[in-house]
């Protein structure tokens, strides 16, 4: 295995009972890749992120982080999540605590680390995206693009080598996919490995550096963006294309 | 001359003693307080009761009656809300007529009476479990129940009354009167036994307890119940809707009774237990406890 | 009216025996739902827990308790267990320790069913996703329960938990049947020696009314406190 490639994925296969939501599908992402998943809906794209991080356990295959196979009984799953970071469509900051405990949480009772320097820093993050201010305001008195800038924080907060979002900008209003939208811009060019399922076909063109479309629980076309956008191949992802970008 | 009789009584007590080895109970304060008065639960014995002490009943002795002896104490199952048979005073005392009869029965073996409250359904499983030596809360002689546990003799043969709606007390004068009828009784109980004997025309209308029956007659839905002649007079006492029928039982009544209920195979404690039964009712001892504590029961009234 | 005249009178005259009751039942109440949420917590985890035999095992108890009355509960293990040599233990300077151990135990096997189902539809209210966020970051399944999940469910929990209070305060009358002076109990205590059977009723019923309405009340006034904390 190539010392650059952090996730490999190998026929992975999951079934909800009788539907067969993932079919075979393999692919590897690598350091520093910005990774779109796009697809018409249920075409098992959210299930695929879930299964890089077993939220979701596969039926059968093999997800590899890190080398280590992920799905093996006897790896601790919980070490390596500490590692992947997963923004949800939802959100779903801890609506019990304040925006700082949130960000605080794992890494101080996860990592150990000093309670001190956690706060330190989540605040050093959430000067980043602009919210430093509502450090100590409950979910429920942010706005949708204020939530998932915090959860964006949240994750990054434990270091992940790897960030995962689950389409998430689909549950905001027009006006606040924009913020969102340009902290991931920002993550990208830092140099974050991300996978991304998503709708924003401006998003998954500009900023990502390849682009997977699935259809049907299968990878139909895997290729860099600028060359999918451009010339689309396979008559599904035409046919996908046609419908989300001329609207 | 009851009052003569309880204070000679209370008076040979304190020689009387002497059977249970001298170390036993409160011999001083006697005379005047009230034969009603029992232990209250925890066992703490505050009944210098006019004591049939003097008979010696040391010569009763078994496997269970040994038991009672170790443990030192004497438990007895009751359900207090029958006046005057048991109930509480003010200060939630055990009294009664039942509660002085149990205390005999304690004061005979030489041990502290503790007192169990339960409801009256339980008693019979709480003998069964062993939770309790005897229970004493009106039974009737039952032959159902005699499956079950033993009975020992008879100690009180209560007036059977019937009560009636007010106004109707001319009317339900006969048995005739009542055929077709529903008349009411506690469930299990002499009264509703009685029913069946004297009153075959009617029909029998049990409930759990006397209180919703006194209303079932007040309200018209039964022509009458059969209470025992105590609680028929407190009933009729607060109760304007109520009166006594001109109606007599016949000699059905003759053959019912109260006795104390006994585990099966103790034979020891039952032929004690009718030991003291014979004793206090035939020197009149039992009738003047029982009629103080229908003075009791009488005086708690609002 | 002659009705509350008479009220007047026999709460007067008796306020010893209805107070006696009233402290009692309250007794029994608040152990009983203690105790009860204590179990219902343990049912609730196993039910929701992975491993099939207890799951079963807590799911048949459930079943059970909820299906069977109170009564016939409170006679087995009053009256059953001591015939196989279970025994409850005497306290000397608490009298009648041993049934109000047993009233108590009783009625905590029957509020923990109906509490396990109080837990696991609060828990199972909060948004599945509070717990994927958790685990995502690493937390270990208890973690996310213990830290984010519950803290949720109580407010879920609470409110119903405040009505399982006040069943329990209704239904605990059910313990005089052993003798424990409740105030069903001394109700009956009273109209057996006044032959007044509604007046008593009645203030019984007062007391009884009293009781619930301070508890719902306190149970909402907290609410409003935890929700001033955590939004």
């Amino acid at each position: 295995m190539a010392q650059d490639e952090l996730i490999v994925v190998k026929d992975l296969n999951k079934s909800f009972g009788k539907l067969h939501v993932l079919k075979n599908v393999s692919t590897t992402i690598k350091k520093g890749e910005v990774v779109a998943v796009i697809g018409p809906s249920g075409s098992g794209k959210s299930t695929f992120l879930r299964c890089l991080n077993l939220l979701e356990q596969p039926t059968s295959g093999h997800v590899f982080f890190e080398g280590v196979d992920i799905c093996d009984k006897k790896t601790n799953i919980d070490l390596h999540r500490q590692k992947i970071g997963m923004v949800f469509q939802q959100f779903n900051l801890f609506n019990n605590m304040t925006v700082l405990k949130n960000i605080t949480a794992a890494p101080v009772k996860i990592r150990k680390m000093d309670p001190k320097a956690a706060e330190e820093k989540a605040l050093q993050l959430l000067d980043r995206v602009g919210l430093r201010d509502k450090a100590n305001s409950y979910p429920s008195q942010l706005s949708g693009g204020q939530k998932q800038r915090v959860a964006i924080v949240r994750a990054l907060a434990m270091e992940p080598d790897v960030m995962l979002f689950d389409e998430p900008t689909s549950a905001l209003d027009p006006e606040m996919v924009g913020e969102v939208l340009n902290v991931m811009k920002d993550l990208a060019h830092e140099g974050m490995t991300m996978v991304v399922v998503t709708h924003e076909m401006s998003f998954a063109r500009e900023v990502s550096s390849r682009v997977l479309f699935m259809a049907d629980g299968e990878i139909r076309e895997d290729r860099p963006s600028h060359e999918m956008f451009e010339d689309p191949r396979d008559p599904r992802l035409q046919d996908f294309l046609s419908k989300v970008l001329n609207l | 001359m009851k009052k003569v009789l309880s204070l000679l009584m209370a008076g040979m007590m304190a020689f009387s003693l002497a059977a249970c080895g001298g170390a036993s109970s409160t011999a001083s304060s006697a005379a005047g307080s009230t034969p009603a008065s029992a232990a209250a639960s925890g066992g703490a014995s505050s009944a210098p009761a006019a004591s049939t002490a003097s008979y010696d009943y040391s010569s009763y002795t078994g496997e269970t009656i040994d038991a009672i002896k170790a443990k030192g104490k004497l438990v007895v199952g009751t359900e207090a809300q029958y006046a005057p048979f048991e109930f509480k005073d003010l200060d939630s005392n055990f009294v009664g007529c039942d509660m002085w009869l149990a205390q005999q029965i304690a004061d005979a073996l030489c041990v502290e009476l503790e007192v169990m409250d339960m409801a009256f359904d339980g008693i019979i499983p709480a003998i069964k479990s062993n939770q309790v030596d005897i229970g004493i809360a009106a039974f009737t002689v039952d032959e159902e129940r005699a499956k079950e546990i033993d009975f020992s003799d008879v100690y009180q043969k209560d007036q059977q009354v019937l009560l009636v709606k007010a106004g109707d007390e001319d009317t339900y004068t006969t048995k005739e009167s009542l055929a077709g009828l529903q008349v009411g009784a506690q469930r299990g109980t002499v009264q509703s036994k009685l029913i069946q004997a004297a009153l075959p025309d009617s029909e029998l209308f049990e409930l759990d307890k006397w209180p919703a029956l006194a209303l079932e007659v007040i309200n018209g839905n039964i022509a009458g119940i059969v209470v025992d002649g105590a609680v028929a007079d407190g009933l009729i006492q607060n109760n304007e809707g109520l009166a006594k029928a001109n109606f007599v039982f016949g000699e059905e009544a003759d053959n019912l009774g109260k006795a104390a209920v006994l585990p099966q195979s103790s034979d020891d404690l039952k032929e004690l237990v009718n030991a003291v039964i014979a004793n206090v009712t035939a020197d009149g001892s039992f009738e003047a406890a029982y009629d103080e504590a229908v003075a009791l029961s009488k005086s708690m009234g609002i | 009216m002659e009705f509350f005249d008479r009220m007047g009178r026999i709460f007067s005259r008796y306020s010893s025996f209805f107070g006696q009751g009233v402290a009692n039942t309250l007794i029994i109440a608040f152990f009983a739902v203690l105790l009860g949420t204590l179990l219902g917590t343990l049912l609730a985890v196993l039910k929701m827990g992975k491993f099939k035999p207890t799951r079963w095992l807590a799911s048949a108890y459930i079943e059970f308790i909820r299906g069977t009355p109170l009564m016939i509960q409170l006679m087995f293990i009053f009256y059953g267990l001591p015939m196989l040599n279970i025994t409850f233990p005497e306290v000397s300077f608490i009298p009648n320790f041993e049934r109000f151990a047993a009233g108590i135990f009783a009625m905590s096997l029957n509020s923990g069913a109906y509490v396990a189902e109080i837990i696991r539809s609060g828990i199972q209210a909060v948004d599945k996703g509070q717990a994927e966020a958790a685990r995502s970051l690493g937390f270990k399944e208890n973690q996310a329960l213990v830290m984010v999940v519950l803290p949720q469910a109580i407010k879920n929990i609470l409110p119903a938990l405040g009505n399982e209070f006040v069943t329990v305060i209704k239904e605990s009358s059910i313990v005089s049947v052993i003798g424990i002076a409740d105030l069903m109990y001394q109700t009956n205590s009273v109209i057996s020696v006044t032959f007044i059977t509604l007046e008593s009723l009645a203030v019984a019923a007062i007391l009884y009314f009293i009781m619930t309405f301070v508890t719902s009340r306190l149970i909402a006034f907290a609410e409003r406190k935890m929700a001033n904390g955590t939004r």
